[in-house]
C-alpha cells in the first residue's frame, strides 16, 4: 500500500518534472513565404549638375592709382583709408609755396608786359612805332597772361581730387614726404560692386562660361549672394596651375570688403546623366557586379546598375529610371524574388 | 575468500573502536567546517584558451591585410606546435587585423606560451610594412567578470562622472578578493581645431607644416641640464598648451616683415567631448561600467558579499545622484544555484535515508542511515583539502554515489544480520560479514571508480574541466564509504543491531513491503526459469528497445542556462552607422523597459560587454554591433520573454537582425555551422550563398548568414598621378591630407592635472558629411607650393571590399552559420539539410573542404572522448572482474548487466522528456560501474551456493535471486531516489543525469534481477562443478 502511494508520488513527480523540464518540440511552421520587412526610396532625377566649390578672395572691380600732377612734399592728407569719397573731394595737398612763388614771378612778367604793352599802345595808334615792334610787345603781354594762368594752375595742381566716387584703398603717402608725379599716393577703389577671384583646375575651366551664375558666401559677413562670372583668365598659374576666374559681385552698402576669404560654389553642367540614389541601396553580387533591389507589388527583383559618379550623399546611377522604388536597408535578408514589407519609405 | 588483512583490519577497527569513532568524528567535523568555508562556483572554472591577436593596418582593405599582414602572422603562430591550428582563425578587415588563438589542450602554461608569443610579435613587426601601427596579443580574452556595475547619474556628465568613478574604483580595489578592476563606457573631452581651409588656402599657409608645428608645441622635449660647478639642474622646456587659449594665440605663421597668423585667426578652437565609436546606456540613459574579477580560489559567494559590503561604505561617500546597478552578478547567480543545489543534496540524502527506512527494520536502515551523512562529509572535508570546489558538478557526483555509499553498509548489515539469523555470535558475526564481503564490495566499488577513472585522460578541453572533478569526487566518496563500511559498520552493528530480523519472519512481519515484494518476485521468478528462452529474449529485446529509444530521443550536449538575465546581440551591415545601431538598440530597449518582468536593461552600442559568462565570448567591437543585456526578476520570465520577443523583433527592424541570446554553456557561435574551405574566394562565396539559401529555405532556420558578411562599399580616389606630382603631391600626402581632415589628426596634449585632454585637429563636421567633402578637400604636401582641391588631382568612385576575410588553420575559410528556432533540434534541422548541402558539395568540385561546426562538431569532440573513456572503463572492469572470480565466462556473465541498463536510461530520457546531453551520457557511464555491482552480489552468491553449498546450478541460481533480491533492490531504490530531487527540479543540465540513473537503475535491477539467474542457469547448465 504505502509502496504504491509512493510510486504515484514519484511518477506524478516525474511528470512534472517532464513538464517544466523540457519545452514541447513546436510543430513545424506552415511554410508560409516569409514577409521581410523593408525600408525603400525612390530614385531621384539628376540634373546633370554637379557643384563645384572654390575659395576665392574679393578684389575691387576697378583700382584707380592716384597720383598728383607734380612733384612736391606733402602738407596734408584730409582721408584716411577704407573712407568713402566723392568726387571732386579733395584728398591731399603738396606744399605750394613754390608754386605760388612762380606764380608771383609769372604775374610780375605779366604787369611787365602788360606796362610794356600799355606804354606801346599809343605809339601804334600815332603810328610811330614799327609794325614789328608792336606785334612783339603785344606777344610779349599774351605770353605773359598764358604764364600767370599756368602758374596760378600750378598752385591747383598741389591738391590731389578724388576724380570719381569710391573708396580710398591703400594711402601710400604722409605728411612731408616728397613724391613724384609718377608715385601712387591712393588707391580709389570702385566696390560697388566687386570681384571674386577663384582659382580654377585647368579639368574644370572648360566647363565655365561667362556670365554663369555662382553662389558666393563670405564668412565675414555671414552672407550668400549670387554673382556672375565675368572673366574667366586665359593664362595659368605657373605654380597651382589654376586659371583665375572672375566673378562680379553686387556691394551695395559695401559691406564687402577687398581681401575677404569666401566660398564659391558653382553649378556646372556635366557629362554625367542616370539619376541619383543613395549608395547605401547598392549591392555587390559575389561576380563584383553591382545591383540593387526594386520593389514592384511588393516583390523584390534584382536590378544591374552603374554607377558614373558620386555626388553629395547619393551616388549617380545609371540602369533606373526615376521614380522607381529601391530598397534602401534590408538587403541581407533578401533575395530575388522575396516578398517585402515595406515599414518606412524616404 | 578470506582475506587475512581485511580480517586483521576490521577486527582491530573493533577492538579499538574508540579510535575509529575519534577519528570518524573529528573528520565528519572537519567536513561540516569545510562545507561552510570552501570555495564555491556554479561550475568549475574553465580555462579559456583562446587568445587574440591584434593588428592595426589603417588604410589597408581586407584584401590588403590579407595579403600583407595576416598571411606573415599565421606563418608566425603556426610555428609553434602549442597552437591548435585546426581551431584557430583569423579576420581581416578594413585596416584591422584579429586573430583568435587557440591554445592546444594540453598545454600546461598557456600564459608562458604567450609571452614568447608577444615578444615574437615585435620582432615580427619589423618585418611588416611599416604601416602597421600596432600588433599585440591578448590573452587576458577568456578572463571573464563576477560582477558588473553600471554608474550613472541624472545631473553630472561624463567628466564629472568619470571622478566619481576613480573613486569607486580606487575603494572597490581595497577588497583584497578583488584581482582586476576595468571600466568601460568613458568619454574623454577633447579641443578640436577646425581650420577653415578657404582662409588657410588664401592665406597661403601649408596645414601640412601647420600640423606639424602644433604637434611641436604640444610635446614636451628633452632640453638637457646645466653643471654651474654648483648644482647639476635639468633644464625643463614646458609644453605652450595649457589651455584652448594658448592654442588659439600659437602663431602658425611669421614672416620678417613682422606679419603673424594665430590659429584663432584661420580656425575655431573648441572644447567638446569627442565622437564616441561606443558607448554604454543603462535603462537609457548613459552609464559609465565597472568590471570586477576575483582572484581565483576564492568563495565567489563571500566575494559579492565583501564586494556588497565595500559598495555599501562608497554609496554613503558619492553624491546621491550618482546610482551604482549591478547588471551582471556572478556570485548571485552561484549562490541561487549551489543554494538550490545544497538543498536537493540535502533532500536527496533524507530520500535514500527514507527509502531504507522504509524498506528495512528501524536498527538496521539507522545504521545504514548514519553512514551517508558520514560518508558525504567526511569525503567533503577531503575534496577542500585537494582544493575541489564546491560546484554543481561535485555535487552532483556526490548525489550520483549516495545510493552506492549507503549500499556498502546496507551489504555489511544485510549479511550481519543474516549471519545472526544463522546463530552466529554478534562480534564474529560483524567481523565475518564484514571480512566475507569486502572482497565483492571492494570489487563493486573498483568498478564504479573504473568508469569514470579514464576520464581525466580522454577528456580535454571545456568538457575536460567541466567534468574533472567527478572522477575524483566519486572516487574518494565510494573509497570513504568502504572504509566506514568496513572498519565502522561492522562495530555499529555489533552495538545496535542485537538479534536478526527473520527470527520468526512469517508472523512478525507480515506487512513489510520487502516480504510482499519478495513474494511477489519468488513467484515471477519461476515462472521465469520454466521460460528461460523466453526470459533472455526478453532481455535482448529490451536491449533492442533501449537502443531504438535512445536513437529517437532529443540530443543536447548542453542545455541553455537558467538564469535571470539574457542578451539582445544587434547586427547591422558593414559600414551601418553608429545612430543606425543606436535607434535598434534604444527601440528595444523602450520596449522592453515597458515589460514589468523585465529588471534591467544595459545597452552596449557600437561593442559587446565584457564576458560576464564564461562561453559567452565578447564580440569585437564594430559599429554596427549592439548588445542589450536584459535582467528579469526571475528565472523562468527571462525565458518568457526570450520566447514572446524573438519571434516578433528578430526581424522587426530592416536593416537589422535581432538575435536573442539565451546564456549557453556551448561556446559555439550557432548551432548549425558549415565551414567551407578553399583559396578561390569567388567560389568559395557562390558556394556559402547557395548553402546560406539552402538553410534559409529550412522552416526551423531563423537566421542563416556567413561570416564574410556583405562587401563593404567605400569610395576610391582615383590620383592622377601626373597632375599630382607636378603639384609636388603623393598618393601619401592627399591620404595623409583627407585622414586628417575627415577623421582628424592628434597634435598634442593638454593637461588638466592628472586629467588629459587631447588636442585635434579635424574638419568641421559639415564639411566631412558628404562625398563633395571630399573632392573639396584641400590637399597640401611640405613640397607643394600651393594648396589645391583634391578635386584638382583626383577623382572620385564608388569601390567594394571585403566585408571580412575569415582563414582558419591559414586557409580562407567561409562559415555558414544557421539559428534555429526556440524548441527545435539543431542537429534534426542538419540532418535534414545534410543531403542539400551534399549536392551542392557535389556540383562545387574538389576545390573546397566542407567540415560541420556547432554543435556536431560539439558532439563529436566531447562523445568520442567519452566513449573511449567508457571504452577503457569497461576493460578495466572486466579486468576487475576476472581478477575476482578468475574465470572468463563469470566475469561475462556479470558484465552483462551493462547492456540491460540501456533501456532504462532511454526510458528515462523519454519519459522526462529531457534531451540527451553531457550529463546524461556521465549518467550512462555511471549506470554501467552501479548496475555490474548487482551482478556480482549475485553471481558471487550463486557461486557460494553451488561450490559450498553443492547446489546444483538451476537451485543455485534460483535461490541466489531470491536471496540478493532484497540487497539488490533497496540499494538500487536507494540510489534511484538519491537522484529524484535532480529530475524534479527540472534543472536541464542535471535533469537528464538524474533521469538516466533513476530509470536505468529501476529497469537494470528488475532485468538483472531476472535474467541474470536464468542467464546463469543456461551458462553452467553444462558445468561439472
Amino acid at each position: 500500500m504505502k509502496m504504491y502511494k509512493v510510486n504515484v508520488l514519484l511518477f506524478l513527480s516525474m511528470v512534472l518534472a517532464g513538464c517544466n523540464g523540457h519545452e514541447e518540440e513546436s510543430a513545424l511552421l506552415e511554410a508560409a513565404p516569409r514577409v521581410i520587412n523593408v525600408e525603400t526610396t525612390v530614385v531621384k532625377s539628376f540634373s546633370g549638375q554637379t557643384e563645384l566649390s572654390y575659395s576665392g578672395l574679393v578684389e575691387a572691380r576697378e583700382t584707380t592709382p592716384l597720383s598728383f600732377k607734380t612733384p612736391g612734399n606733402v602738407t596734408q592728407i584730409l582721408v584716411d583709408e577704407g573712407e568713402f569719397v566723392k568726387k571732386g573731394k579733395l584728398l591731399a595737398t603738396l606744399d605750394d609755396t613754390n608754386s605760388r612763388s612762380n606764380y608771383e614771378i609769372a604775374l610780375q612778367s605779366k604787369q611787365q608786359a602788360q606796362d610794356a604793352y600799355d606804354r606801346m599802345k599809343p605809339m601804334k595808334e600815332n603810328g610811330t612805332l614799327p609794325e614789328i615792334q608792336w606785334v612783339e610787345v603785344e606777344t610779349g603781354l599774351n605770353q605773359a597772361i598764358i604764364v600767370a594762368d599756368m602758374a596760378e594752375r600750378g598752385i591747383d595742381d598741389n591738391k590731389l581730387y578724388a576724380p570719381k566716387s569710391g573708396v580710398i584703398g591703400n594711402k601710400n603717402i604722409l605728411p612731408g614726404v616728397n613724391v613724384m608725379p609718377s608715385a601712387t599716393a591712393f588707391d580709389l577703389l570702385d566696390i560697388n560692386s566687386v570681384y571674386v577671384n577663384i582659382p580654377v583646375p585647368e579639368r574644370e575651366v572648360g566647363q565655365l562660361k561667362r556670365g554663369q551664375s555662382a553662389e558666393v558666401k563670405i564668412a565675414a559677413t555671414s552672407q550668400s549672394l549670387v554673382g556672375k562670372i565675368d572673366r574667366i583668365g586665359v593664362e595659368a598659374n605657373v605654380i597651382s596651375h589654376t586659371y583665375p576666374v572672375k566673378i562680379l559681385l553686387g556691394n551695395e552698402g559695401w559691406n564687402i570688403k577687398p581681401g575677404m576669404v569666401c566660398n564659391v560654389v558653382l553649378k556646372t553642367d556635366k557629362e554625367y546623366d542616370g539619376v541619383m540614389l543613395s549608395s547605401k541601396a547598392l549591392q555587390r553580387d559575389v561576380n563584383g557586379d553591382q545591383y540593387v533591389y526594386l520593389v514592384e507589388d511588393d516583390v523584390v527583383k534584382t536590378k544591374p546598375v552603374r554607377v558614373t559618379t558620386l555626388a553629395k550623399n547619393d551616388a549617380v546611377i545609371q540602369g533606373l529610371e526615376e521614380g522607381d522604388v529601391v530598397v534602401l536597408s534590408g538587403h541581407e535578408k533578401l533575395r530575388n524574388g522575396a516578398k517585402v514589407n515595406v515599414v518606412k519609405k524616404k | 575468500m578470506s582475506n587475512n588483512k581485511g580480517f586483521n583490519i576490521v577486527e582491530l577497527a573493533m577492538k579499538h573502536k574508540q579510535i575509529a569513532i575519534v577519528i570518524t568524528a573529528a573528520l565528519f567535523a572537519f567536513g561540516i567546517f569545510a562545507l561552510m568555508v570552501m570555495p564555491r562556483n556554479e561550475f568549475p572554472e574553465f580555462t579559456i584558451r583562446q587568445g587574440l591577436v591584434v593588428g592595426v593596418y589603417p588604410g589597408a582593405t581586407s584584401e590588403e591585410v590579407e595579403e600583407q599582414l595576416t598571411k606573415k602572422v599565421e606563418e608566425f603562430l603556426f610555428g609553434f606546435k602549442e597552437v591548435n591550428r585546426e581551431k584557430t582563425y583569423s579576420i581581416s578587415k578594413e585596416g584591422t587585423l584579429i586573430i583568435f588563438v587557440e591554445v592546444n589542450n594540453n598545454v600546461e602554461d598557456p600564459d608562458a606560451f604567450w609571452d614568447k608569443i608577444k615578444f615574437g610579435l615585435d620582432q615580427l613587426k619589423s618585418q611588416l610594412p611599416s604601416q602597421v601601427l600596432a600588433l599585440i596579443a591578448n590573452n587576458d580574452f577568456g578572463d571573464t567578470s563576477a560582477l558588473l556595475l553600471t554608474i550613472e547619474s541624472k545631473e553630472k556628465n561624463k567628466k564629472q562622472l568619470e571622478k566619481q568613478l576613480a573613486f569607486i574604483e580606487a575603494e572597490l580595489r581595497k577588497v583584497t578578493t578583488v584581482s582586476k578592476v576595468k571600466h568601460f563606457g568613458l568619454q574623454n573631452e577633447q579641443i578640436t581645431i577646425n581650420f577653415d581651409k578657404d582662409k588657410l588656402a588664401l592665406y597661403g599657409v601649408n596645414l601640412t607644416s601647420v600640423l606639424a608645428a602644433l604637434q611641436l608645441e604640444g610635446s614636451i622635449y628633452y632640453a638637457g641640464e646645466i653643471d654651474n660647478s654648483e648644482l647639476i639642474a635639468p633644464i625643463h622646456v614646458p609644453t605652450s598648451f595649457r589651455s584652448e587659449l594658448e592654442i588659439k594665440n600659437q602663431i602658425i605663421y611669421a614672416d620678417p616683415l613682422g606679419n603673424i597668423i594665430r590659429v584663432k585667426n584661420v580656425a575655431e578652437v573648441r572644447r567638446e567631448f569627442e565622437e564616441p565609436s561606443s558607448y554604454i546606456l543603462n535603462n537609457g540613459s548613459p552609464a559609465m561600467l565597472v568590471s570586477l574579477e576575483m582572484q581565483g580560489g576564492n568563495n565567489i559567494v563571500q566575494f559579492g558579499e565583501d564586494v556588497e559590503v565595500a559598495l555599501e561604505k562608497i554609496r554613503k561617500k558619492i553624491p546621491s545622484d550618482v546610482v551604482i546597478n549591478k547588471i551582471a552578478n556572478m556570485p548571485e547567480a552561484v549562490d541561487h544555484s549551489i543554494q538550490h543545489f545544497l538543498k536537493e543534496f540535502f533532500i536527496a540524502i533524507g530520500a535514500v535515508i527514507l527509502v531504507t527506512l522504509l524498506f528495512l527494520p528501524f536498527r538496521v536502515s539507522a545504521v545504514a542511515g548514519v553512514t551517508i551523512p558520514l560518508s558525504i562529509f567526511i569525503t567533503i572535508g577531503i575534496l577542500y583539502v585537494l582544493g575541489i570546489e564546491l560546484h554543481t558538478v561535485s555535487l552532483a557526483g556526490l548525489i550520483v554515489v549516495l545510493g552506492m555509499v549507503v549500499d556498502n553498509a546496507i551489504v555489511v548489515i544485510d549479511n550481519y544480520v543474516e549471519k545472526l539469523d544463522e546463530g552466529i555470535d554478534r562480534w564474529n558475526a560483524a567481523i565475518q560479514s564484514t571480512t566475507e564481503l569486502f572482497v565483492p564490495v571492494f570489487a563493486a566499488t573498483l568498478c564504479i571508480i573504473a568508469t569514470y577513472l579514464p576520464m581525466p585522460f580522454f577528456l580535454s578541453g571545456q568538457t575536460g574541466d567541466f567534468v574533472g572533478s567527478l572522477p575524483v569526487t566519486i572516487s574518494i566518496a565510494l573509497i570513504v564509504s568502504l572504509l566506514i563500511a568496513t572498519l565502522l559498520v561492522p562495530f555499529m552493528c555489533y552495538f545496535f543491531i542485537k538479534e536478526g530480523v527473520h527470527k520468526g519472519e512469517e508472523e512478525a512481519n507480515k506487512f513489510s513491503l520487502l516480504n510482499l515484494l519478495q513474494a511477489g518476485y519468488n513467484k515471477t521468478l519461476d515462472w521465469a526459469f520454466k521460460v528461460p528462452a523466453l526470459t533472455i529474449l526478453l532481455g535482448i529485446g529490451s536491449i533492442v528497445l533501449g537502443a531504438m529509444i535512445m536513437s529517437i530521443v532529443p540530443r543536447q550536449l548542453y542545455p541553455k542556462v537558467e538564469r535571470n538575465q539574457f542578451a539582445i546581440e544587434i547586427y547591422l551591415q558593414e559600414g551601418a552607422t553608429l545612430e543606425q545601431t543606436a535607434f535598434v538598440a534604444d527601440s528595444l530597449q523602450a520596449m522592453l523597459s515597458k515589460d514589468a518582468r523585465v529588471e534591467n536593461v544595459a545597452s552596449f552600442i557600437g561593442e559587446s560587454s565584457p564576458r560576464f559568462h564564461t562561453t559567452y565570448a565578447p564580440k569585437f567591437p564594430g559599429k554596427n554591433y549592439g548588445q542589450l543585456l536584459v535582467n528579469t526578476h526571475t528565472d523562468d520570465q527571462a525565458v518568457e520573454i526570450l520566447a514572446e520577443y524573438e519571434a516578433t523583433y528578430r526581424d522587426a527592424f530592416p536593416n537589422a537582425y535581432v538575435r536573442m541570446k539565451q546564456l549557453d554553456m556551448q561556446s559555439t557561435e550557432a548551432p548549425i555551422e558549415l565551414r567551407i574551405s578553399g583559396d578561390d574566394l569567388q567560389s568559395l562565396k557562390s558556394v556559402a550563398e547557395r548553402v546560406k539559401q539552402t538553410m534559409q529555405d529550412n522552416p526551423s532556420v531563423i537566421w542563416a548568414r556567413t561570416d564574410y558578411t556583405n562587401p563593404r562599399q567605400g569610395v576610391r580616389v582615383n590620383v592622377n598621378d601626373e597632375q599630382a606630382n607636378r603639384l609636388g603631391l603623393t598618393r601619401g600626402t592627399i591620404a595623409a591630407s583627407i585622414g586628417a581632415g575627415f577623421s582628424g589628426v592628434p597634435v598634442g596634449t593638454v593637461w588638466e592635472g592628472n586629467y588629459p585632454v587631447p588636442v585635434k585637429v579635424i574638419n568641421p563636421a559639415q564639411e566631412r558629411d558628404d562625398y563633395d567633402d571630399i573632392s573639396n578637400q584641400t590637399v597640401s604636401s611640405p613640397l607643394a607650393a600651393t594648396p589645391v582641391s583634391l578635386r584638382q588631382v583626383a577623382t572620385l568612385e564608388n569601390d567594394w571590399s571585403e566585408g571580412q576575410i575569415i582563414r582558419r588553420n591559414g586557409i580562407r575559410t567561409i562559415t555558414v552559420r544557421a539559428d534555429v528556432e526556440r524548441g527545435a533540434l539543431a542537429y534534426k534541422v542538419l540532418a535534414d539539410l545534410k543531403p542539400l548541402i551534399n549536392d551542392i558539395k557535389e556540383e562545387s568540385g574538389t576545390e573546397l573542404t566542407f567540415a560541420y561546426g556547432g554543435e556536431e562538431e560539439g558532439e563529436i569532440e566531447n562523445y568520442v572522448p567519452i566513449g573511449k573513456a567508457l571504452g577503457v572503463g569497461i576493460v578495466i572492469i572486466f579486468f576487475v572482474l576476472l581478477f575476482e572470480f578468475k574465470k572468463i565466462k563469470h566475469t561475462l556473465l556479470i558484465m552483462t548487466t551493462m547492456p540491460l541498463s540501456i533501456l532504462g536510461a532511454a526510458l528515462g530520457i523519454l519519459l522526462t522528456g529531457y534531451a540527451f546531453g553531457m550529463t546524461a551520457s556521465l549518467g550512462v557511464m555511471s549506470l554501467m560501474g552501479i548496475v555490474v555491482r548487482n551482478g556480482i552480489i549475485l553471481v558471487d552468491y550463486a557461486e557460494e551456493l553451488r561450490h559450498k553449498k553443492g547446489m546444483k546450478v538451476i537451485d543455485a541460481a534460483m535461490a541466489a535471486g531470491k536471496r540478493r533480491m532484497r540487497p539488490i533492490f533497496l540499494t538500487s531504490f536507494a540510489a534511484a531516489m538519491g537522484v529524484v530531487p535532480m529530475i524534479v527540479s527540472g534543472s536541464t543540465l542535471w535533469g537528464p543525469l538524474g533521469a538516466v540513473v533513476c530509470f536505468g537503475l529501476l529497469v537494470s535491477m528488475v532485468l538483472t534481477i531476472y535474467i541474470l539467474p536464468v542467464l546463469y542457469s543456461q551458462f553452467f547448465k553444462n558445468a561439472t562443478i
